[in-house]
């Protein structure tokens, strides 16, 4: 109770409340966070394997122990016409449904509601040469390898947005201890350690990003790990200020009047009063970092394929400018995805400082 | 019968609610922070204004000027009256020409209120005539100016940025900016608050001079500090929650106050000619918030002689002696 | 070790105490120029007294108080410090400038301070609760239950209500927050209080709710008092002596009421006759007695500081500065004239 009391009158509460009061930013948050939330649920939603199977009598849950082929007799035919021949290898949920349904066995297959993989191409199940425009069964097409886009853009959009938290996260934490640091300390410390920063900043992040791209390939890792790695340094001078500003105002007097150690001067007094900006500051970098691996996924030197990323699949649109699908469907999701993240931290930044619109008279 | 400069009759004005973005069950979404406030000043007199933080006095002063800021704060209702205009009704161009023309102000800090990039010259010339062609008979002026004011070495002062000046010369270079055009009425908004006190003393001679060279013209002097009050103005009133306690000539408001706050005041102030710690009577309690006063007299829950009356019905404005008004149930 | 003090013991003694800042940092060091903050200052704080500092901006007072609790250093590490600075506490002597940390950490239990502006003086994010909790928490004084007691108690003394301890400070009026400055304050049973301004900042008629207050715990507590304020009405009333600064120079000491009757000092006439008073209606006579600006600290000015502006100058003045000298028992005055 008496916390429940602290929170309620506390400026962080106020602040939200003002946050819940600007409809676009309170919405935009509350559709993403939905969105994000359900990307965890993608294999139960977006996924080639079935939900639920009862075979002979017997239910079989494939999503938690793959099946061969053999397991349920499986029969595929190569065209209309010829002879069914049986499957080997890993079950095909989605012939293995119709089999079923033209059967008449009694057996059924539950599938998820996109039933595609995103890296897994169909070039056999499907007519004609890939890409597909978008129909009943394909509701945003195929890529040009036969893959469903629905699928690739859904789990893409689940990696960008982790990527990009990821990277948010750690850079911020760097951030905020070396220029908490830097900050605190001052003096000759502070002198050299920006003069380090700043030549740590005049490195050439893109290049290096190439380079180790070309050699020795990236992975979701290490891609994190050199994106934070050339990230940090904005915030670690934001901080370094903010520590400079909060260490000379009279509480952090005060508080050393009464005989308060450094360390507790630090944790306790002035970095819960320098962070409180940072949180306006996360969703642009959010932003950046979500761009910066679409642009990087884009020009190849990104994840790998055959990952499903926004920029690959945005560089195929480029190449395929009239396969229309290929082209509106991720721009749209990373406009969209991009412009309510920027409500988001418009909304932040005016519940933190509402301004007023003053008429002049 | 003097005629009145300046009449302000039933003056209101609101502001929003700080949390209107967040209590949207709040009844309401306004406070009124001036609350049907009348005052008259005379040509040629010094009309001290009194009142605490939160009194409302330095939103009468931008009120005059109609220099809030809209629409977060704005006048309601009243009427202000210069020499039989009611300025509210002006409109923009004719308001712009009376600013700095018959009405000026100063403000409490001078460090902000000056532009700090450019010269003391360029602000004042500006305040002179707000047209841009600067001539010699203008530039000449300026100096005069600053010479009346008591800026030592004024012709090469006026090439000074703000901050090369100390702040009892940046409050001159204010009043110079102030009295440039002749106005019928100077507002001076605690101009003495942010100098030290022999400063001060500088200060309030310089108006006191000045005022007595151009009779004519009054000068409207808020300040929360009643001593001050009593060595310079003619006329005293006292504001409390935006509306105006007490009003009489200044022998007369410190000889027989009337009014439990104006009371309160002087009995809670140590007095440099009273005794080392004689009990002092402090008023209890505090200033209650924007839009907690008592629905009755704004000061009954602080007031020791409060009666039941007090707390329910606003008390009128009543002449008791010649020019001594006092609003207060007990009269 | 711990006989009682009587009254007139001195619990601070300062000798000589300069500081100067530098005035712009040179990246090298070398050749860094220095401001005179304090000019050797020299002064007893008696044992139980209420010991008022007063003079005008740029005087040093702030710094004095600063200096009185060895937290120069930690607000400007290249501060240069000269001086002696002692306290002489129930448990022995501690030479602030150079003692130990843990000499130091005992130090602050007994001397405590009360800044100007409680705005900027709490921090925003702690409750009444752990702002008055923390110095008590700090030193180890309580815990628990006991604690809780303690900050029962402390509220209560300094008038506020048990019902605030969850409030944070920007919930509250400058009143109240100066009020938990001083709970705080009292948390760890100090001998001395400094108090830096500490009505400044607040409305009119909550100054006497504060000052009465004062008074009332000096008594209680047994308190000996530096109260710092450039307005000398306040001074004069609550004050047992003065000491009246200018330009980080001491010019006069004196009882309160042989400073404001009979003050030798040309400053300390002039700034009493220029503060305006209730009572009498005599402002006219004081501003031609002072004349000129108050120069800044970084001009070096050679002989007296007041010279600029006193309307008795010599030639002497000019180069030699004048030694604070006893005129009178119990009044002592820096001036070559008097």
């Amino acid at each position: 109770m008496k916390i429940m009391s602290q929170i309620l009158t506390s400026v962080g509460y106020q602040r939200w409340l003002r946050f819940k009061s600007i409809k676009r930013a309170y919405y935009s948050f509350v559709i993403i966070l939905l969105l994000y939330l359900t990307s965890f649920l993608l294999p139960v939603l977006v996924n080639s394997e079935a939900l639920l199977v009862k075979y002979n009598g017997k239910f079989y849950f494939p999503l938690f122990k793959s099946y061969k082929a053999e397991d349920f007799n499986q029969y595929v035919k190569k065209t209309d016409d010829s002879i069914s021949q049986p499957l080997f290898g890993k079950a095909n949920y989605r012939l293995l449904k119709k089999q079923f349904e033209s059967d008449n066995s009694g057996n059924w297959v539950l599938l998820t509601l996109v039933p595609y993989d995103p890296e897994e191409n169909l070039l056999e199940e499907m007519e004609g040469i890939p890409p597909h425009p978008p129909s009943l069964q394909h509701w945003f097409g195929t890529d040009d390898r036969g893959r469903d886009v629905f699928a690739r853009l859904a789990y893409g959009f689940k990696i960008s947005l982790t990527f990009s938290l990821l990277v948010t996260l750690i850079s911020f934490i760097m951030g905020i201890i070396i220029g908490g640091v830097l900050g605190f300390v001052g003096g000759k410390t502070d002198l050299i350690g920006v003069r380090f920063i700043e030549i740590w900043s005049t490195l050439p992040f893109l290049y290096i990003i190439i380079i180790i791209s070309s050699l020795i390939g990236v992975s979701f890792l290490l891609m994190i790990i050199v994106l934070t790695l050339f990230s940090w340094m904005n915030i670690s001078f934001y901080i370094r200020g903010e520590f400079y500003r909060e260490k000379a105002k009279e509480y952090v007097l005060a508080a050393r009047s009464i005989g308060a150690s450094k360390s507790r001067l630090i944790f306790r007094h002035i970095l819960p009063n320098s962070l409180t900006p940072i949180i306006t500051f996360i969703p642009f970098s959010i932003v950046g970092n979500i761009t910066l691996l679409v642009a990087l996924d884009y020009l190849g030197f990104g994840l790998p394929p055959p990952t499903p990323s926004w920029g690959e699949l945005i560089n195929q649109g480029m190449h395929n400018l009239h396969n229309w699908w290929l082209v509106i469907f991720p721009l749209l999701a990373l406009f969209l995805t991009l412009l309510l993240i920027v409500f988001i931290g418009e909304g932040i930044r005016e519940a933190f400082n509402p301004k007023e619109k003053i008429i002049f008279q | 019968m003097m005629s009145f400069l300046l009449e302000i009759k039933n003056l209101t004005v609101s502001i929003q609610n700080e949390n209107f973005y967040i209590s949207k069950g709040s009844n309401n979404l306004s406070t009124n922070v001036i609350d049907n406030l009348s005052l008259d000043i005379r040509a040629g007199e010094i009309y001290g204004l009194v009142g605490e933080s939160g009194s409302g006095k330095t939103l009468l002063a931008l009120s005059i000027m109609r220099l809030l800021s809209e629409p977060f704060i704005k006048i309601n209702s009243g009427e202000i009256f210069l020499n039989g205009t009611d300025i509210l009704k002006l409109s923009y161009e004719n308001l712009r020409k009376i600013r700095g023309n018959k009405i000026s102000i100063i403000f409490q800090e001078p460090s902000s209120s000056l532009n700090p990039v450019l010269k003391i010259g360029t602000q004042l010339l500006e305040a002179i005539s707000p047209d841009t062609n600067t001539n010699q008979d203008k530039k000449e002026y300026a100096i005069s100016l600053l010479k009346k004011v008591g800026v030592p070495d004024a012709e090469s002062r006026m090439n000074y940025y703000p901050h090369q000046l100390s702040g009892g010369m940046k409050q001159r270079v204010m009043i110079a900016m102030a009295i440039a055009r002749k106005p019928s009425l100077i507002i001076a908004d605690e101009p003495t608050t942010a100098l030290d006190v022999t400063i001060q003393a500088e200060i309030l001679d310089l108006l006191r001079n000045l005022h007595s060279e151009q009779s004519e013209s009054s000068i409207l002097f808020i300040t929360h500090n009643l001593a001050i009050v009593n060595q310079i103005c003619d006329t005293v009133s006292v504001i409390y929650g935006g509306e105006i306690m007490e009003t009489a000539p200044r022998d007369e408001f410190f000889s027989n106050p009337l009014h439990p706050y104006t009371q309160g005041l002087l009995n809670s102030l140590p007095d440099i000619n009273k005794s080392k710690r004689i009990k002092l009577s402090p008023i209890k309690g505090t200033v209650p918030p924007l839009g907690k006063f008592p629905p009755g007299c704004k000061f009954a829950d602080r007031c020791e002689k409060a009666v039941s009356i007090c707390n329910k019905i606003k008390p009128e404005n009543k002449e008791l002696q010649k020019n001594h008004f006092v609003k207060c149930h007990l009269y | 070790m711990s006989s009682l003090l009587s009254k007139n013991e001195n619990i601070f003694e300062v000798r000589k105490l300069n500081v100067r800042f530098p005035s712009h940092q040179s990246i090298l060091g070398f050749k860094t120029k220095y401001i005179e903050v304090l000019n050797s200052i020299s002064f007893d704080v008696r044992t139980n007294e209420i010991l008022g500092f007063v003079g005008e901006s740029g005087c040093g007072k702030s710094t004095v108080a600063k200096s009185l609790l060895g937290l120069l250093k930690f607000e400007n590490p290249y501060v240069k410090i000269d001086g002696s600075l002692l306290y002489k506490g129930i448990d022995g002597v501690i030479d602030i400038l150079n003692c130990s940390e843990k000499q130091l950490e005992c130090f602050r239990k007994k001397v405590q301070i009360i800044f100007q502006d409680p705005v900027t003086s709490l921090n925003p994010k702690f409750t009444v609760d752990t702002i008055i909790k923390e110095p008590m928490i700090v030193h180890k004084i309580s815990k628990g239950k006991e604690l809780d007691e303690r900050f029962s108690f402390l509220l209560e003394r300094v008038g506020l209500n048990n019902e605030l301890k969850n409030k944070y400070p920007h919930e509250l009026s400058g009143g109240q927050k100066q009020r938990i400055m001083l709970a705080r304050a009292l948390a760890t049973n100090p001998s001395v209080l400094i108090a830096d301004e500490p009505l400044s900042a607040l409305d009119v008629s909550i100054q006497a709710q504060i000052l009465n207050l004062f008074v009332q715990l000096q008594k209680e507590f047994k308190l000996t008092i530096v109260f710092i304020s450039h307005d000398l009405s306040v001074v004069k009333y609550l004050c047992d002596r003065i000491i009246v600064m200018y330009l980080g120079t001491i010019v006069e000491i004196a009882e309160s009421e042989t400073l404001y009757n009979n003050g030798l000092h040309p400053y300390t006439k002039g700034l009493i006759s220029a503060v305006p008073s209730l009572v009498k209606n005599d402002l006219k006579k004081t501003s031609k007695w002072l004349t000129g600006e108050i120069p800044s600290i970084k001009d070096k000015i050679k002989g007296c500081v007041f010279y600029s502006r006193c309307p008795l100058k010599e030639d002497i003045c000019k180069n030699n500065i004048p030694a604070l000298e006893k005129k009178r028992s119990n009044q002592w005055v820096a001036c070559h004239l008097v």
